[in-house]
């Protein structure tokens, strides 16, 4: 009944053989150095395609102006969005750090690049902030009001804060890629023979090695508590005190997750083009989306589940307030938005990746991966421009009006194909600029893999140092 | 940091079947007070149901105490064996094999002592069986709005899916025992065992089996505790219930509560039997750094329930938690649910010294679920103390006699039928320890040797 | 042989100004309901059974201080938070307006009343008990409820239902009046008034737009079909609600 094709030996077969060390450094500085126009093509084209997006911000800006917040929900949107996909892969690829994932390995580098996104994010939110009211007598989580006598309490909530708290994100994802990245410049450095005067300093000496896996721990934690942080004051600050009535404490974990799976799915992404437009073929392979394809499963599935634990207790307590919430959010004026964010986020990439014979694909979870960021933009559409879009006054209990759904004009559309095109133009860039493999990394870890023989068959054998 | 020791297999069957071959004086002595307050247990349930709830400390508006309470603790800790054993074994963490059996066992019999507490509380307890959709002779099928008809459902579906997980799991081992005993222990076994020979169809069956449970319990588990939660939080009735995080927050809290459990059980499996060479430094270790991770995350959305619920400056809420935070004596447990729950055992936790002294996390993963115990009732009964603005029918709680009796007869049960499981059966899985060793190896790098593992596809 | 009776929907109106918590309500209800009596043991241990209750508050400073009344009974909400919670069905609204609590069905959750905000619902202890020979003034029209029940305000459906059967009987329509349940009957001050609002020849719908009228606890969206109306009180300010 059990097929051949479920035999240890079969299975085996579909895992290239490893490579030693020495041979993946020089494949790689050979692809590295060499010119590679069709990639110069591809950053023009996108470097273009953003900045019309940032052109369509300056157009908006100077003919709206920074009175309406209406105006600006899509912003909101695209920022929301990049900070859940670009801005959330350092944390995905730090967590896989954490465990000890080797399918991390040919990835690490172009997920801590994206961190420079987030420093184009972090100006995004700096305009939004104009937008935003000062947090006195409405309700936020900095309590300033006058009912419990605390207005004044803490000085400029919640701008002052909001901007420290995601330029410590932003500081800290910087400082990861660049200690991850300092150890391959001066290789790179070396093999092209180039005496650049920046990292004379890296000398890859024990201690020096120790001091930047210390480095990397310890700037990981805080990216850690920094990222979520930070994605806790954007959602509360820029979207939830924006609507009088809205009182969600899952709202917080559910845009985390919401970020953990848009930067899983960026991850894949990336690791797909790296492999088909890089030609990784040897270094990337179905082992890497099979080990990816579960953790975005196990994401799609909590995606449903924080969406439907705020659902069921607005539904079920059949509060007028909660009610009318449910309408702005969800199944009102932008319930569209949300039947495709639920589909894309959950429902079809749930399809997709519940099947393992899919999940073993090298196509399978890029598709799911698809779907989702696809989703993730929807589901931030609906909840920003929704908020955004609330006209009550902040001092309020509750929505006395449900707004009429605000549909992109010419300059929202500039915005969001600038922001989808940012993060690749970055990662394009990035490719372009500097080693885009972990290449310590990938010898690290190719150097811990060995095939041994065992009993009648050949196994793969991982050094566990630690 | 890796202590490898490689036994030779006898001697891992010698050692773990220990404690169903030999019977000390102290494991009769433990059993009888065990069995002792069990009994007394039984008997205060007894009279509850003779004379009515009356004989509990529970009135109007407190009509949920300390039988919730415990209920929602053992839920919690029925989350260790998921945590541990389903999802460790599915993300392949080699340090899992000497706990999974105990996190498992954990699992069901708190699974089944939680079942009851729905018995102890209930009005008429005869009818316990009405939520489920038995029968249509009344007319009527149970409301399937009712989160308390989800609950049942729920716990059995899980508590089925946890014995069939840690009866699959022991199969090899009955195994084992069957061919060691004779007589009437050998029909026993024989019996369980099912025919076990140990081909290599089986063995592939039996993994496989454990990989679908794994993977099909995880759903399982966070919807549990997850409807556990909505018992409350669909409230609109009660004070600082009605809120959105109660079910993910109930769901981490009982991972904590529970990982603590295990740790717990752990060591005193390695004091009692002396299994040193099992239970070792390093499985401590990895224990308590997935605990300082979960401890952290409860502790953000703690964080966050306790904003939110303050968000809308509502005066009962604010009148609410003063109660929690400020009044006797909801202050002093407030006091030990935090500093014993996180404050001083994560940061203890922090320190590699700590984290390898077998006292230390002795203490800090029972100071764990004390905190947590106090926790849930901090979470009931001062809700329903100050329900609403009608401040004229506000209360207060005082357990009687009736209630302490069952809560500390559940724990004696839960101790009871864990040592009657460890006469039977062996708390340690014998081939999870021998695939452990199968699967060891090493590598040369350069100059140096690395341990390593052997990776099946 | 029992009519198709029309369309009914009961409502109750509670004047706070002319309460004057005399408590004659909750004893009228106590008797007629087979309510066990309330002893001071009781009410420390926070039982007492009350399906009606006078709620007190004292408002200001000695000798300036006033006390303010509010009965408060079940108030037959139209979206009853009780209801959906119950597993077994025991609590239902049925065609009439009512939140009825079927007995025999109740397993004794409790859940209701945790989700009642209004405090209306109350749990059976003990098996009731009455004095030496005070079960001679129980009423036979009312289920004596054992331990382990949840019981509540009914609107006194023992004797609407008995109205409608005399109705029938006589082969006429319910009038406004026919139907006073015990709080309503026995109120010296005339405080309470029960009637069908979808009568439009009713006391009771002449009433409901009343300037004074308000519900509790309205921000929860349960629709109560009890009302209440404004204390007349020239001093009053109204306080910032903070919902």
């Amino acid at each position: 009944m059990l097929r051949r094709r479920h035999t240890i030996s079969s299975t085996h077969h579909s895992h290239p053989p490893v490579v030693p060390a020495n041979e993946f450094v020089a494949d790689f500085m050979a692809w590295h150095t060499k010119p590679k126009p069709s990639l110069n093509k591809a950053i023009i084209a996108f470097g273009l395609l953003t900045s019309l997006g940032l052109i369509g911000i300056l157009i908006k800006l100077f003919t709206v102006g920074l009175e309406n917040r209406s105006d600006w929900g899509y912003l909101a949107a695209i920022t929301a969005f990049l900070l859940s996909t670009a801005g959330c892969t350092p944390f995905v690829v730090l967590g896989l750090r954490m465990i000890k994932a080797h399918w991390r390995r040919p990835i690490a580098r172009i997920a801590e690049s994206y961190s420079l996104v987030t420093v184009v994010t972090f100006s995004f939110i700096l305009l939004l902030l104009f937008l935003i009211p000062s947090s006195q007598n409405r309700r936020t989580i900095w309590f300033q009001n006058d009912h419990v006598g605390t207005v004044g309490a803490i000085p400029f909530t919640p701008h002052l804060y909001v901007i420290i708290g995601i330029l410590a994100m932003v500081l800290a994802g910087l400082g990861l890629w660049w200690t991850s990245l300092r150890p391959d410049i001066r290789l790179v450095n070396n093999l092209k023979k180039a005496d650049k005067p920046t990292n004379k300093s890296w000398v890859g000496s024990l201690k020096q090695w120790r001091v930047q896996n210390k480095g990397l721990a310890f700037l990981g934690a805080f990216f850690f508590m920094t990222f979520i942080w930070a994605i806790t004051l954007y959602c509360i600050d820029l979207c939830m005190s924006l609507v009088p009535g809205w009182r969600d404490a899952i709202f917080p974990v559910y845009q985390t997750l919401s970020g953990i799976q848009g930067g899983l799915a960026t991850v894949i992404l990336s690791m797909y083009v790296l492999r088909r437009f890089g030609g990784f073929e040897k270094y990337i392979f179905m082992e890497h989306f099979w080990a990816a394809s579960k953790p975005l499963l196990a994401t799609c599935l909590l995606w449903f589940y924080f969406w439907f634990c705020a659902f069921i207790i607005f539904w079920y307590g059949r509060m007028p307030i909660e009610q009318d919430l449910l309408q702005l959010i969800m199944f009102g004026p932008y319930n569209i938005a949300f039947y495709i964010a639920f589909s894309c986020c959950f429902l079809l990439p749930f399809l997709i990746l519940l099947w393992n014979t899919v999940r073993k694909t090298v196509w399978g979870p890029p598709v799911a991966s698809a779907l989702i960021i696809v989703g993730c933009f929807f589901d931030k559409l609906r909840l920003y421009v929704s908020s955004y879009s609330v006209q009550d006054d902040l001092a309020l209990h509750a929505i006395t009006e449900i707004p009429a759904t605000i549909l992109p004009n010419i300059t929202d559309i500039l915005i969001i194909m600038g922001g989808f095109s940012l993060p690749i133009f970055i990662m394009l860039l990035c490719t372009r600029l500097f080693p885009i493999m972990s290449v310590w990394e990938m010898t690290e870890g190719l150097r811990l893999t060995k095939m041994t023989k065992f009993l009648r068959t050949e196994l793969r054998v991982l050094g566990k140092p630690e | 940091m890796q202590e490898r020791v490689f036994l030779p297999n006898k001697q891992i069957n010698d050692d773990l079947l220990k404690g169903s071959f030999e019977t000390p004086w102290w494991y009769l002595a433990w059993m009888a007070l065990f069995a002792a307050l069990t009994a007394w247990g039984v008997f205060a349930f007894g009279y509850a149901i003779n004379k009515g709830l009356g004989v509990t400390g529970l009135n109007r508006p407190i009509m949920w105490g300390f039988f919730l309470t415990d209920f929602i603790f053992w839920v919690g800790i029925s989350h260790a064996g998921v945590m541990l054993s389903a999802i460790l074994r599915l993300a392949k963490a080699e340090w899992r094999r000497p706990a999974t059996r105990a996190a498992e066992l954990l699992t069901v019999l708190s699974l089944m002592v939680s079942a009851l507490h729905p018995i102890f509380h209930l009005g008429r307890p005869w009818r316990f069986y009405w939520p489920f959709p038995y029968d249509f002779s009344r007319g009527i099928w149970p409301d399937v709005r009712s989160p308390l008809v989800w609950d049942p459902h729920a716990i059995f579906t899980y508590l089925i899916g946890s014995t069939l997980f840690v009866i699959i799991a022991l199969i090899p081992d009955i195994a084992v025992l069957r061919d060691k005993t004779k007589g009437v222990a050998k029909v026993f076994y024989g019996a369980l065992a099912m025919g076990w020979r140990g081909t290599p169809r089986q063995w592939k069956i039996q993994i496989v089996a454990g990989f679908l449970l794994s993977g099909l319990l995880l759903p399982v588990f966070v919807s549990v505790h997850s409807i556990v939660a909505w018992d409350f939080a669909v409230n609109i009735g009660t004070e600082g219930w009605h809120v959105t995080i109660f079910a993910p927050y109930f769901v981490i809290g009982a991972v904590h509560s529970g990982v603590s459990g295990v740790v717990t059980m752990l060591i005193l499996l390695k004091w009692m039997f002396k299994w040193d060479d099992y239970i070792r430094q390093e499985h401590l270790e990895s224990l308590a750094k997935l605990l300082i991770v979960i401890a952290t995350v409860w502790f953000y959305f703690f964080f966050l329930e306790f904003i939110f619920a303050l968000y809308n400056l509502e005066d009962q809420e604010i009148a609410l938690r003063e109660l929690q935070a400020f009044t006797w004596p909801y202050n002093l447990i407030a006091f030990v649910f935090l500093f014993f729950g996180y404050l001083i055992p994560v940061p203890l936790w922090l320190f590699r010294r700590v984290r390898r002294n077998w006292v230390a996390m002795f203490i800090t993963s029972i100071m764990v679920n004390i905190g947590m115990w106090c926790e849930r009732f901090l979470i009931i009964v001062p809700g329903l103390a100050r329900k609403t603005n009608f401040n004229f029918s506000w209360g207060s709680y005082t357990p009687s006699w009736v209630e302490i009796s069952i809560v500390v007869a559940c724990f004696s049960l839960i101790f009871l039928l864990i040592m009657t499981f460890a006469k039977v059966f062996p708390l340690i899985p014998l081939f999870d320890i021998k695939e452990g060793q199968t699967l060891s190896d090493e590598i040369q790098i350069g100059k140096r040797t690395v341990p390593a593992l052997r990776v099946e596809e | 042989m029992v009519q198709t009776p029309k369309a009914k929907k009961w409502k109750m109106i509670i004047d706070i100004d002319k309460c004057t918590g005399c408590q004659a309500c909750v004893l009228a209800c106590q008797a007629e309901n087979n309510i066990p009596f309330n002893t001071d043991a009781l009410f420390n241990q926070s039982r007492a059974s009350e399906w009606i209750r006078i709620e007190r508050y004292w408002e200001g400073e000695f000798p300036d201080v006033k006390a303010k009344f509010m009965p408060v009974l079940c108030q037959h909400c139209n979206n009853a938070p009780c209801e959906p919670v119950c597993p077994v069905y025991a609590a239902y609204h049925n065609d009439q307006g009512m939140n009825v609590q079927v007995y025999n069905r109740c397993i004794g959750t409790r859940f209701c009343q945790n989700n009642c905000p209004y405090h209306a619902r109350f749990f059976n202890w003990f098996e009731p008990y009455w004095p030496e020979g005070m079960e001679n003034q129980l009423n036979p029209d009312v289920t004596v409820r054992s331990r382990g029940i949840m019981e509540k305000c009914t609107f006194c459906v023992q004797r609407i239902r008995r109205a409608e059967i005399d109705a029938d009987i006589e082969g006429r329509a319910n009038v406004d009046g026919d139907v006073n349940p015990a709080c309503v009957q026995s109120c010296p001050s005339n405080a309470l008034l029960f009637g069908d609002s979808l009568d439009p020849d009713s006391r009771i719908s002449k009433k409901l737009d009343d300037a004074r009228k308000h519900t509790l606890l309205d921000h929860l969206g349960t629709e109560p079909n009890v009302i209440y109306l404004k204390k007349v009180d020239e001093e009053y300010v109204e306080k910032e609600a903070h919902h």
